[in-house]
């Protein structure tokens, strides 16, 4: 298929977490098992029994435990890694922020599902809203392959001397963790070679260059680490695209923090992420037939948030629809929408611009309902009142 | 797309106007409707085609209804949503027509293979307009392995009348699936199972 992507592959987007794992072998993985994120665990804790790995895997009584032994093992300059899913990241998250405040470039997949309660094992996207200001980089999965590709190219990504800061994988939990699909692999050497030697800079372990990690930081200083954490964030911006730059060499397909899917010429466009992109593409492919010029931003780059750059590829448009897996409640519309909507205003020209908050606890998204958000945009530039922010596939 | 695996039977499948080909298979919990899936869909992935398998994860329990879906193209497959006109439906359990829908979705040009030792069920889907097969799966399993296995052998169903690839390649993973899990006879006896479905599978 592509230059170095050659082996080809059926798997789930859950094995190919665990596959850049095994190719990447970091010093310590560090987890606690939760559906959906357990065929993760499962297959990498096999790679280790295999000695596949030269990984040591601490298999600790907790996700809170997990990220602690994380924090430790980063700390002390393993390089390490991760993953959960849904209230496993919920009780990580206090040791969720020490991580990227402690500038620990800890790698983890989360298989993205609804928080409780009530209790649902499935796919949303409110895990992810949880943690979405801890200052985490946070990269979006169509599918199986760009959770094998953000998964290596997050390692690069976190060590990097100017962002050191924790990078998150999403993937949609069941319908992409667990949906076998075809994919390719690089060879082994290839993923050694693009990551390279982790030489942390400081090191709990090197006595000769002796440092202190996690020490009570009042008012005297907590700020002007808080203001550092927000340079490595804006630092974050421009090295996930050199590191794109480099990856595509690799690769020969482009990356960028939104992909734009026919939008050249687009009049209607969804801005979405994880694996409901797939299938607005299929939709919007549908519409071109029909002579409706349909497209389709795929979010990549969540955290940081690029206003600029989604500006670009959405100014043109003449309505937009942005589509949330998760409530941002008591506020106007979900929180992609806060996101994109914000971009815009400064810019003079801006499409009109619809939300729809949708699969929720992992209700599916069928192709008929993104049939009506492209039909509800039509409307709306025909000058049809449509709800601006509205659920789909919800009963009344 | 490399489909070298398929030039001596000269196979030239037609994905139509969707660009590919969409089965659901409909058991119970434990019959093996999760494999079938995975089986098929890494058989299509050996001839070289985009493939996709899931299942429909719903309360897990052996019994309760279970269903499971693939795709098959030609070009990379973008549609991460379930499969809500299949082309094919391979129906594991006969009884299942009294409890659900099973042709939901599906129009005169769509195929149902049902799992049965004789055409009897006919009455239960009556509004259904397209061919039905059927194979006793369940029998077959039954004589060769000693269980009812029906989801490796109606593979032998769907390569006959999907046309999408050669039964030979469906063996061909199941050789190489099997061969370092099972004895070298009961490897050998699921392949037999796949080739009597193949012939055994009748119009209804």
């Amino acid at each position: 298929m592509n230059a170095k992507l050659k082996i080809r592959k059926v798997l789930s987007g859950a094995q190919a977490a665990a596959e850049a794992m095994r190719q990447i072998d970091p010093d310590v993985v560090a987890v606690y098992p939760i559906t959906p994120q357990t065929p993760i665990a499962m297959q990498f804790a096999e790679f280790v029994n295999e000695k596949k790995v030269h990984t040591e895997m601490i298999r600790v009584e907790s996700e809170h435990s997990a990220m602690s032994a994380c924090v430790g093992s980063a700390a002390a300059g393993a390089r390490t890694m991760t993953a959960t899913s849904s209230n496993g990241l919920a009780l990580m998250t206090e040791v969720v922020y020490i991580a990227s405040s402690t500038r620990l470039p800890i790698v983890m997949n989360l298989a993205d599902r609804a928080l409780s309660g009530p209790i649902n094992i499935h796919g949303d996207h409110s895990d992810a809203m949880l943690v979405r200001d801890a200052s985490w980089i946070m990269l979006a999965s169509e599918n199986a392959q760009d959770v094998y590709e953000n998964t290596i190219m997050a390692v690069r990504i976190a060590e990097h001397k100017d962002v050191l800061l924790p990078v998150m994988i999403l993937q949609d939990g069941f319908i992409t963790s667990h949906s076998a699909e075809t994919m390719y692999l690089f060879e082994d050497e290839t993923v050694k070679d693009f990551i390279g030697e982790y030489n942390p800079k400081y090191s709990l372990l090197r006595t000769e260059q002796p440092i202190t990690i996690g020490p009570l930081d009042l008012f005297d200083y907590y700020f002007e680490h808080k203001r550092q954490q927000i340079e490595a964030m804006e630092n974050a911006k421009r090295v996930i695209k050199e590191v794109f730059d480099q990856f595509s060499k690799l690769t020969g397909k482009t990356y960028n923090y939104f992909e734009g899917y026919k939008t050249d010429d687009a009049e209607f466009i969804i801005v979405t992420m994880n694996s409901s992109v797939g299938t607005a593409k299929f939709v919007a492919d549908e519409f071109r037939k029909k002579g409706v010029k349909a497209g389709v931003v795929k979010i990549r780059v969540f955290r940081p948030f690029m206003d600029e750059e989604i500006v670009k590829l959405l100014k043109d448009a003449k309505v937009v629809a942005v589509l949330d897996r998760a409530a941002s409640f008591g506020s106007n519309g979900g929180p992609i929408f806060h996101d994109v909507r914000s971009a815009f205003y400064e810019s003079e020209k801006k499409p009109k611009m619809l939300n729809y908050i949708y699969g929720l606890g992992g209700r599916e998204l069928s192709v008929e309902m993104l049939k009506k958000v492209y039909s509800d945009m039509v409307k709306v530039n025909e000058g049809i009142k449509v709800e601006q922010i509205q659920c789909l596939g919800v009963r009344d | 797309m490399d489909t070298s695996n398929l030039s001596e039977e000269n196979f030239n499948f037609d994905f139509g106007s969707k660009g590919m080909l969409e089965i659901k298979f409909i058991g119970r919990g434990g019959l093996g409707a999760k494999s079938a899936g995975e089986i098929l869909a890494l058989t299509a992935s050996e001839v070289g085609f985009f493939v996709q398998a899931f299942p429909e994860y719903g309360a897990e329990r052996m019994g309760a209804p279970v269903k499971s879906f693939v795709r098959i193209s030609d070009q990379p497959i973008y549609v991460h949503s379930y499969v809500t006109n299949p082309d094919i439906v391979v129906l594991l359990d006969k009884t299942l027509t009294k409890v659900l829908d099973v042709t939901e979705g599906m129009d005169e040009n769509s195929i149902l293979i049902v799992n049965s030792e004789a055409c009897d069920f006919k009455e239960e889907l009556k509004d259904f307009r397209g061919k039905i097969y059927f194979v006793d799966a369940s029998g077959i399993s039954l004589k060769l392995l000693n269980h009812n296995f029906p989801n490796t052998s109606l593979l032998g169903a769907v390569a006959k009348v999907a046309k999408v690839f050669p039964v030979r390649i469906i063996n061909q993973y199941v050789e190489k699936k099997f061969k370092n899990k099972l004895s070298d006879e009961l490897v050998e006896k699921n392949k037999q199972t796949v080739l009597e479905a193949y012939k055994e599978t009748k119009l209804c």
